[in-house]
């Protein structure tokens, strides 16, 4: 393991540095009650848009975030990597963080926004996080094992979240 | 207790035929209502306390 994961701490970086991102995957899960374990942070991007990505570039480089290079190279995020590379797995100073530009079956920032509610994670920290219907969709798609194993968990926290009270 | 999310989508998308048949025992559901009994903030610090225990773990181990 690298650095202590502090989701937290990622996530009020980007909302105080102006980033526009939806929170995805496991963190996403669990803030809607998934018991679901999870030691990243998970966000999509819209990578056209040139200025939310100076804005990530800048709150990247507040958390000395660098690509998870299996050979030890130093590799920054830059501008151009951000409007380019599709997914990006960084090491940062708060734990690891992924940024992706499309999950599930290539669902982008775009078409995903409208699947996303805005929720305080902390005091004057709202975060705009992916329904789990549409994690779940995502999963399915994306038809990975490990993605696989976690819906039956997921789609039950889905079913007891809507059911009246 | 408030409850968030209950204007969360109610579709469920359904189980593809050729998925393998894996379950959701019903016994763990307790686990799932104590999850949704929190508010975000407490699950998120509910994973993070997991995450850090087994950091911590993982130090030791290097030490």
């Amino acid at each position: 393991m690298n650095a202590r994961p502090e989701f937290l701490e990622i996530a009020r970086c980007l909302v105080e540095n102006g980033v526009e991102f939806i929170l995805v995957g496991g963190v996403a899960a669990i803030v809607q009650g998934a018991p679901v374990s999870t030691f990243d942070l998970d966000i999509v991007i819209d990578p056209t848009d040139a200025a939310n990505g100076a804005r990530l570039l800048g709150a990247l480089q507040s958390i000395d975030a660098r690509y998870l290079d299996l050979a030890g190279r130093d590799l920054r995020p830059t501008a151009e990597r951000l409007a380019t590379l599709k997914i990006h797995r960084l090491v940062t100073k708060f734990g690891v963080l992924d940024i992706l530009t499309a999950i599930g079956n290539d669902r982008r920032y775009t078409e995903l926004h409208g699947q996303t509610s805005l929720t305080a994670l902390a005091p004057g920290l709202p975060i705009r996080i992916l329904h789990l219907s549409a994690i779940i969709q995502s999963k399915e798609e994306a038809g990975r094992e490990k993605d696989r194993a976690a819906l039956p968990v997921l789609r039950r926290t889905l079913e007891l979240a809507n059911r009246p009270h | 207790m408030a409850r968030p999310y209950l204007s969360i989508p109610t579709a469920s998308p359904s189980p593809r035929s050729d998925e393998p048949q894996q379950v959701w025992e019903q016994d763990d559901d307790p686990l799932i209502l104590w999850m949704l009994s929190l508010t975000p903030a407490e699950r998120l610090a509910a994973a993070q306390g997991f995450a850090d225990s087994l950091w911590r773990i993982s130090r030791e181990r290097e030490t």
